[in-house]
């Protein structure tokens, strides 16, 4: 091969290699427009989370966020005390009703007025106030820090999470860490991301189709888990001993319920997790279980009280836990009773 | 275009073909043509060696040694025999009872069988690492009704090293997850692949564990601890109950600082500070005497419900060097360790019927 021909086979693939690269960046650039235009601007990822200063995460305070969430826009108002806003609470009142819990409480996937806290406060009036301490990703033993910096007076509710709360019990740090106002994985992907990337739109749209058509499976919550019996006892007592220890010394009324696993409320879920189970029967059961999940299954022909493909609560199971709660609550409200209340016993097995 | 198009995929496929290539040749060269690792992978939840295989591994710069394993994923002899023969002792547990770092033949479970069957052959070991007695029992059960089926003597291992550390631990993410097929065929093709893995575990073990130091003295209260050993008791005592064996014991492993806490100073040189060393070295007497009370509180209530217990920590002379029973890099047991096993099995298996 000549020299000449040389020098023209490499401007050949010089060239390919500009219009290769030129086209791209043009069609990213278009698709981003695109997925832009589509969401009406709206963000598509929740991004009002902010870091403390140990690593841990905040909500961000004095923020309000709309983005895509399942197909629908959702609102999120944090206040400047950096507390998911319930819609409806006064400023004051005889009675600060504390509602601690992770992103079930908090309302994952919910409007600020659908939330189990904004559904209490509307079910209970002006005379309590509640306020949401919901933090997605929290687990018992940071639920524990959250009550031990209440005023021992005031009652709380405490929600656990069947789902993934024997999970968050092993530490008091969650599983989950910051990113450019996201909350990722700490070794999954996102967390390798830079900034702009994880508010493309078009990386968020891709995100959400890949989850969509290439579904990853979920580990089974470990009350279900028959590889992870003996874990999931000792873990159970750790909530017993600490979280609810600690209730048991309060002086005003503290109550401790459970948002059952979404697959005992509906069957078809249980394809979406592994192992796979061919009959969903716990073995270990965080304590205030029943009493939710008989609601939840009373209603569960007429009402989606879970999020499509999402353990979370809808808004119509918000709904109905705020109901039973309050339903059960509401004999209390003189904070004469020094006792925690479970509604029914856990299933814990007890050291002999 | 359509050619061109072509073309150029089959050039890129080339390339990565070529690339791997090299990648792998590299990996083998470096590790001499040994495997780094074992190469096990999860099947139905439990840690599984590949069924039919004879493979080298060389561990740190051991020697290399070979391991055999029968269609069900055992190890077994590598010595041919001529006409096959059944196992009559039948081993489970973790890396322990496998034979961590040296031949088939120096295992207890090729003593026992060779003294009493006349033959390492009539031995089998299902064990592997990350093995742990709440997932052993599913592995017995699966294979209780055909391969287990002649058995005579039945030893199950509870590995004090680290099972209840792996029993609790294991619980806070996945469990009883099968790997995907092509992590399973990388696992146990690719040398690359091992090393990659060898190495990723190992810095996430740096991250995770202090070294020589059992976790669960620092991950759960005494108060846990307790019911995880009283759980972990009752799981080995219904594992054994379940197999039908002539003769069922269960081994307790201990750790090596347990029984001798100086042993500890091996780990030093994993500590990259001094202050950090000494801090974890002055727990060890507390973390020794721990783990003597959980070894008595479940070999008592194995023995309560008629279990027949052999505590090794019994049989390693106190006074000893531990260099002659552990090994030098991690708590496993060296082929010195396993003949004492031995010799107390036969011990207690004296004046019985073999059987045939």
């Amino acid at each position: 091969m000549s020299q000449t021909q040389k020098k023209k086979r490499w401007l050949r693939i010089g060239r390919a290699v500009f219009w290769l690269f030129t086209t791209f960046v043009v069609v990213v650039f278009s698709l981003e427009l695109l997925t832009r235009a589509i969401a009406r601007g709206v963000d598509p990822l929740p991004g009002y989370f902010a870091p403390n200063s140990d690593g841990t995460y905040q909500l961000a305070a004095g923020t309000k966020t709309r983005y895509w969430h399942s197909g629908r826009i959702v609102t999120v108002t944090v206040t400047d005390d950096g507390h998911r806003i319930v819609p409806g609470a006064p400023e004051a009142a005889a009675i600060t009703l504390h509602i601690i819990g992770d992103s079930q409480v908090f309302g994952w996937g919910l409007n600020d007025e659908e939330t189990v806290p904004a559904r209490i406060q509307a079910f209970l009036g002006s005379n309590v106030r509640v306020v949401n301490h919901g933090l997605p990703g929290l687990g018992p033993l940071a639920y524990l820090k959250i009550v031990a910096q209440l005023p021992s007076e005031d009652p709380v509710i405490v929600f656990l999470t069947e789902m993934n709360d024997f999970q968050d019990a092993y530490d008091v740090i969650p599983s989950l860490t910051h990113h450019c106002g996201f909350i990722v994985l700490p070794e999954g992907p996102g967390k390798g991301l830079p900034c702009f990337l994880l508010r493309s739109h078009l990386v968020g749209s891709v995100m959400d189709l890949r989850s969509r058509f290439i579904p990853e499976k979920i580990p089974l919550p470990l009350g279900f888990n028959p590889y992870a019996r003996i874990s999931a006892r000792v873990i159970c007592r750790r909530i017993e001993n600490n979280l609810i220890g600690y209730l048991n010394r309060r002086i005003g009324e503290s109550v401790v319920s459970t948002i059952p696993w979404e697959a005992l409320v509906d069957p078809d879920r249980l394809a979406a997790y592994a192992p796979s189970l061919a009959v969903v029967e716990p073995h270990t059961r965080l304590p205030g279980t029943v009493g939710l999940l008989k609601q939840l299954k009373s209603v569960a022909t007429k009402k989606r009280t879970f999020l499509r493909n999402d353990h979370h609560l809808s808004a119509e199971g918000a709904d109905v836990v705020a109901r039973y709660i309050v339903d059960n609550w509401r004999g209390d409200l003189e904070l004469s009773q020094i006792k925690v209340r479970t509604y029914e016993a856990s299933n814990c097995v007890g050291v002999q | 275009m359509g050619r061109y198009v072509l073309r150029t995929a089959f050039r890129c496929t080339l390339l990565v073909v070529i690339i791997a290539s090299m990648v792998e040749i590299a990996a083998r060269m470096v590790n001499s043509g040994y495997l780094p690792i074992i190469p096990y992978t999860i099947e139905r939840g439990v840690p599984t060696l590949p069924a039919n295989v004879s493979f080298e591994v060389q561990f740190d710069d051991d020697n290399p040694v070979r391991y055999v394993t029968d269609g069900n994923g055992f190890r077994i002899s590598e010595q041919e025999t001529g006409a096959k023969r059944s196992p009559k002792v039948f081993v489970a547990g973790d890396s322990q009872v496998l034979g961590y770092g040296f031949a088939f033949s120096a295992t207890f479970a090729a003593i026992v069988a060779d003294a009493m069957y006349g033959g390492a052959d009539r031995a089998a070991i299902l064990g592997s690492p990350g093995m742990d007695p709440e997932i052993l029992q599913y592995a017995i059960a699966a294979h209780k009704q055909v391969a287990l089926a002649d058995t005579r003597l039945a030893i199950i291992a509870l590995n004090l090293g680290n099972d209840l550390d792996e029993i609790f631990t294991g619980g806070s993410w996945y469990r009883g997850i099968d790997q995907p097929q092509v992590q399973g065929w990388l696992i146990r093709n690719s040398v690359a692949y091992m090393t990659y893995v060898q190495r990723s575990y190992a810095k996430a073990l740096d991250r995770t564990l202090v070294p020589g130091v059992n976790r669960i003295f620092y991950v759960t209260s005494p108060e846990e601890r307790v019911l995880l050993a009283r759980e972990t008791a009752d799981v080995l005592l219904s594992a054994a109950k379940s197999i039908a064996a002539q003769r069922v014991i269960v081994l307790i492993v201990p750790q090596d600082v347990q029984v001798f806490p100086g042993d500890f100073g091996k780990y030093r040189k994993y500590f990259a500070n001094a202050d950090e060393f000494a801090g974890w070295e002055a727990r060890i007497p507390d973390i020794s005497s721990g783990l003597r009370v959980l070894e008595a509180y479940i070999a008592s209530r194995m023995e309560d419900a008629g279990l027949n217990v052999v505590r090794v920590s019994r049989l390693l002379p106190a006074n000893g060097n531990p260099a002659v029973y552990f090994s030098r890099t991690s708590h496993h047991l060296t082929p010195a360790a396993h003949r004492l096993i031995a010799k107390e099995l036969l011990s207690r298996m004296h004046g019985e019927d073999p059987g045939e």
